[in-house]
């Protein structure tokens, strides 16, 4: 049975601009196994890439830095979605919650060409 | 609700009536919804391209027929600058409602010639939208200089039968300044291609789609096709150990992949293996270093540039081009960069800008940069050139850099100074014809150099005659009644060093 529960617009972050200057910078550490995890999405990616998860009711935080609105879509392994915020504008950030399963998800944006251009992140719940 | 436009009957840049991609369907073709726009990878992209509506009224972009990612970004009618509203794929919808009166004109960030205008309440409409077809130009006088090699021209609105999308290449030879050959493939807008270093293959980049295809330079013929890359491949080079780098125009990030797998027939087209490096977003003309470590690169989408080291594959820095000072004193803001290229000795980059700030709309830049320490470019010259300006390579001596300026029709021709980057300048403009685009360089008979300019809306090859001094107009060179949208050249057979 799917579970699906989103909550929503919460935060309006104001304007934003495509693409920050950045210098390259070494990858974060991975972030321990979590209930609660934030995730940044913008053109076109999900910061971080790779999503580690606690098995349980698991909320997650997205916020769109980008400049066009996004969503976030949760699938299990077998292709079938468990999570998924619809979608929501830039500046934006919603909550999603999900009860998961340990296993390995996918994370995607179901934009049309967005997960084609490279929208889409990993999600690893474990014990 | 799904929008869905089965079967709107759009008139090519020939003149064909072709069909939107259900048009497979036997039912009748349903009229166009009120206030609706389907956007194609054909000529002229948005279709209809003028739309007159009503304050409050809401305009409705369908995608059925993308074949991959474009944005609707607004260059007038709205204070923001440079208003993008959706970047979105094939069967994507865009919505926007037009409450207060005004021209709306409108392009595809990743694809700027793809452009529309919605005329909302009883505006006068500006000269700024093209009409398609052009008109065909008659001035074309063939040049008297000779060149040597072959000049592969990407003519990529030129249409063929059975095709599911435009282009063709258009083989000069320079020897004779005639066309030799043209090659069509199951190509879709094939915007940029390069030789590799040995100059056996031809590279070539399908913008309105995701996949490479690579050409046998001496048979002209297709050795692998549809090798998916990314979204809206733009360009590529190729470095002297075999390293293909893309730029992967609808996201934000350069593809890697190796030649050797690119050409291996034991390796299928959709298995070559790809990584990739993260830029920001929208990375669009590049050029490597003759040794292929550093590559630099215009990002469109983000009004930025970055460099790469090519041996790590690592971005090294990435330069905010709307923070710049321009050459009044205020800041760039807004802009499209669409073109980085590299001198001979690395010492210079050249970036080529539109800027889309409204007080300077569509006015082109060009900044040199110093990256005598790649990793901290300094900004040593900011020129202005004409407008729209697109490709800014420099010449195989390192002496000039030519800038098609798609706007004003011509091509700006700088002289570089290695000593005193303060006397880099402007030494004389060229006329070309609408939508100059694309430059390259390749060997003038009894010595120096020629630059070919292509021109997206006339069906013509500039030739300068960098020779001479200053250089000059050598002709021009008629590519066939249909052989619109010249964007990228490349010269091979001699290719010159860099």
């Amino acid at each position: 049975m799917r579970i699906v529960r989103w909550i929503g617009v919460m935060l309006a972050v104001g304007t934003l601009t495509v693409g920050v200057a950045r210098s390259a910078a070494p990858a974060p550490p991975p972030a321990p196994p979590s209930l609660s995890l934030s995730v940044v999405a913008r053109e076109f990616v999900y910061e971080p890439k790779d999503l580690l998860a606690k098995a349980g009711e698991v909320t997650f935080t997205v916020r769109n830095t980008g400049a066009v609105e996004h969503d976030f879509v949760v699938e299990n392994a077998a292709k079938k979605l468990v999570a998924e915020a619809r979608p929501f504008p830039a500046g934006k950030t919603v909550q999603v919650k999900a009860r998961l399963a340990p296993g390995t998800y996918i994370v995607y944006c179901s934009i049309p060409g967005h997960r084609e251009a490279g929208m889409q992140a990993t999600l690893r719940v474990v014990p | 609700m799904v929008f869905a436009i089965a079967a709107a009957a759009i008139v090519g840049p020939a003149g064909m009536a072709r069909s939107a991609p259900d048009a497979s369907s036997s039912a009748p073709a349903p009229a166009l919804p009120k206030n609706a726009v389907v956007v194609s990878e054909f000529a002229p992209w948005f279709f209809p391209q003028t739309l007159r509506v009503e304050p409050g009224d809401e305009v409705v972009w369908s995608f059925s027929d993308a074949r991959t990612l474009h944005t609707i970004t607004f260059l007038t009618g709205f204070d923001e600058p440079a208003k993008t509203i959706t970047i979105v794929g094939r069967k994507g919808t865009a919505r926007q409602q037009f409450t207060k009166p005004g021209v709306y004109v409108y392009v595809c960030a990743i694809h700027p010639y793809m452009d529309g205008q919605i005329a909302v309440g009883a505006n006068p409409l500006p000269q700024f939208i093209k009409a398609w077809p052009p008109a065909s130009p008659t001035n074309v006088v063939a040049p008297r200089v000779r060149g040597r090699g072959e000049v592969w021209v990407d003519t990529q609105f030129q249409t063929r039968p059975n095709r599911e999308a435009p282009g063709t290449i258009t083989v000069v030879d320079a020897t004779t300044m005639r066309v030799k050959a043209v090659i069509d493939g199951d190509f879709n807008n094939p915007h940029n291609a390069m030789v590799s270093w040995d100059e056996r293959y031809i590279v070539q980049t399908n913008w309105h789609q995701n996949y490479l295809t690579v050409i046998d330079a001496a048979t002209r013929r297709i050795v692998k096709n549809r090798i998916p890359v990314g979204e809206s491949p733009a360009h590529t080079h190729t470095t002297p150990r075999g390293k293909v780098v893309v730029t992967i125009n609808a996201a934000n990030r350069i593809a890697v992949l190796d030649l050797a797998k690119a050409v291996d027939p034991a390796v299928p087209a959709a298995q070559v293996p790809v990584r990739y490096i993260e830029v920001p977003l929208g990375p669009h003309g590049g050029w490597i270093s003759p040794d292929g470590k550093i590559m630099v690169v215009a990002n469109a989408l983000s009004g930025q540039m970055s460099i790469i080291d090519l041996d790590a594959e690592k971005l090294l820095t990435t330069v905010d081009l709307t923070k710049l000072t321009d050459l009044d004193g205020k800041a760039f803001g807004a802009n499209l960069p669409l073109y980085a290229a590299i001198s001979p000795n690395k010492r210079y980059a050249a970036t080529t800008t539109v800027l889309l700030t409204h007080d300077k709309l569509l006015q082109g830049r060009v900044v040199f940069q110093d990256l005598r320490d790649p990793a901290n470019p300094k900004v040593v010259k900011i020129l202005r050139v004409g407008a729209v300006p697109i490709q800014s390579p420099f010449s195989p001596d390192g002496r000039y850099v030519v800038v098609a300026n798609t706007g004003t029709a011509n091509a700006s021709v700088i002289a570089v100074d290695y000593d005193d980057p303060a006397k880099i300048r402007v030494v004389g403009e060229v006329a070309a014809y609408k939508g100059a685009h694309g430059v390259a360089y390749g060997f003038k008979q009894g010595g120096g150099f020629l630059a070919y300019v292509t021109n997206k809306y006339a069906p013509v090859l500039t030739v300068i005659d960098l020779s001479a001094s200053p250089p000059r107009k050598a002709g021009d060179v008629h590519l066939g009644p249909d052989a619109w949208g010249g964007n990228g050249v490349v010269v091979i057979k001699p290719r010159p060093a860099h």
